[in-house]
């Protein structure tokens, strides 16, 4: 209510009106008391739109409203009143708006980092593949942008999982994916620390004498620790 | 009796015709027929539930659209009223000023059934007919009760902007405040910090003091395609007892202006 000068005296107000203030504001009061709030209810991921209707949506702005998904997709399980654990969720449904999220905005890590390093530490193997297999899809469309987080997948498969096929396999397109200088040597060489685990020692020998002969490994350090590591596969084959 | 019937109603049939001279329902008739096309361009590229989809977009929409222009022209028009000298005018006049205040509602309210019917009648293509029944009359009830809202508003800072954002911040919190209510007592808060132990009472307290806005016209009735008269009584119940507080401020702020 207004208290600027030149107002009316109270007085002025019929007398009925001032009670029916008090007496309406007692009515909203014991109104929002009889009817408490709803229950909070978990709501399921809801299926992405099209892409050409975010892309209409995004009037011309498609990394800001890329951006602003993922900023909601990050936060479903935190819904009003409730918290839903990773497992709850539909991974297929979840990889699906990644891949839309990404298709908005390529250059954008955000789906790739959320995928991996946030989705995939859910203690569901099942879920965890869903998400390494959606950064080995993402991955060879743009390897020089995207190879850590394939490197990570990597970590995932080989330490998360357990898998050490998989770990092998995304190891190995890594490196194929890459050339030398677009991504750092060591996370190149990662295929030859999993055959060595799985006790493939010929093959990871044969890839860690090709790469040495190459002459695409020039750093003295590295090549050291190379040659060391070579000596140490060479030991363990020896009968 | 007999006399104060037809203040109000004329009035009331004033307001209805400034209405139509603004070119409001000129404007809502270019929206729905654009909200058409949209639908059928959503509808084009949906790969399912496309009737879902469109009912759903199109309701959000005309929900947001119906109650701002409403309001709009709620504080527009009783604006070009104050400036125009009209005001002082009439109550100048031996009149008691609830009269003038129930015609203009009456007339707002006149306007906000057109306007909601109309919006109503589109979404009967996408809909069945008993949900966007119920769609509607929320819609009318919701819109009332923010031209109550805005009345009040208006007749307490008398200049269009305040008004405006007051009525703007008014709606989007009494939209959102349930759902914020229950960010504010849910699993993320911390309940040893003092700051969010303070928010949280402003945000209780805030909610005993607004309507559940957020409960009124949701487009999941038409998206799901049900509803039932039990859905709409909290509706009617919030409508009646909140117009009646706003009727009272307004009212109040009314009787204490000066001529």
């Amino acid at each position: 209510m207004s208290r600027g000068g030149g107002e009316r005296s109270l007085a002025s107000v019929p007398p009925a009106l001032r009670w029916l203030l008090p007496a309406a504001l007692v009515l909203q009061l014991s109104w929002h008391a009889r009817h408490p709030l709803p229950a909070p209810q978990a709501r399921e991921l809801p299926p992405p739109p099209p892409p050409a209707l975010l892309h209409l949506a995004a009037f011309g702005e498609e990394p800001v409203l890329a951006r602003v998904l993922m900023l909601w997709l990050q936060f479903f399980d935190n819904q009003p009143g409730i918290s839903l654990p990773f497992r709850t969720l539909d991974y297929h449904r979840l990889r699906q708006w990644l891949e839309l999220i990404l298709q908005l905005d390529p250059r954008s890590h955000y789906p790739l980092l959320a995928a991996i390093r946030l989705y995939a530490l859910v203690p569901d193997p099942q879920r965890q593949r869903v998400m390494v297999d959606f950064v080995r899809r993402e991955f060879p469309r743009d390897p020089a942008r995207r190879w850590q987080w394939m490197a990570h997948a990597v970590f995932v498969a080989r330490h998360r999982i357990g898998d050490l096929k998989l770990a092998l396999a995304l190891a190995r397109e890594l490196r194929l994916h890459t050339r030398p200088g677009e991504a750092p040597d060591w996370a190149r060489q990662m295929e030859i620390f999993i055959l060595a685990d799985m006790g493939e020692l010929e093959a990871a020998k044969v890839l860690l004498g090709g790469l040495l002969e190459s002459g695409a490994v020039t750093d003295p350090g590295e090549l050291e620790f190379l040659r060391h590591l070579l000596e140490r596969l060479e030991e363990r084959g020896r009968p | 009796m007999a006399e104060k019937r037809p203040l109000v109603r004329t009035i009331a049939a004033f307001t209805c015709l400034e209405a139509a001279r603004d070119r409001l329902f000129l404007i809502l008739l270019a929206v729905l027929v654009a909200g058409l096309g949209l639908a059928q361009f959503v509808g084009a590229i949906a790969i399912t539930e496309r009737s879902a989809l469109q009912g759903g977009l199109l309701g959000a929409g005309l929900r947001l659209f119906v109650v701002s222009i409403v309001c709009l022209f709620v504080i527009a028009s009783n604006v070009r009223e104050e400036q125009g000298r009209f005001t002082q005018l009439l109550f100048s006049l031996p009149l008691p000023r609830y009269r003038y205040y129930f015609g203009k509602l009456l007339g707002y309210g006149l306007v906000a059934a057109m306007a909601s019917l109309l919006a109503g009648m589109l979404l009967l293509l996408h809909a069945p007919w008993p949900v966007v029944l119920l769609w509607t009359i929320s819609l009318l009830c919701e819109t009332i009760l923010m031209a109550t809202v805005a009345l009040a508003c208006l007749f307490t800072f008398r200049n269009i902007l305040p008004a405006l954002s007051a009525v703007a911040a008014f709606y989007l919190l009494a939209r959102s405040i349930d759902a914020l209510q229950l960010i504010a007592h849910g699993p993320l808060r911390d309940p040893g910090d003092p700051a969010q132990r303070v928010m949280a009472a402003v945000i209780d307290g805030l909610a005993w003091l607004l309507p559940s806005l957020a409960r009124f016209t949701p487009s999941g009735w038409l998206i799901h395609a049900e509803a039932g008269w039990s859905d709409l009584s909290f509706v009617l119940g919030q409508t009646l007892v909140y117009s009646l507080l706003m009727v009272g401020v307004g009212l109040f702020d009314l009787y204490r202006r000066p001529l």
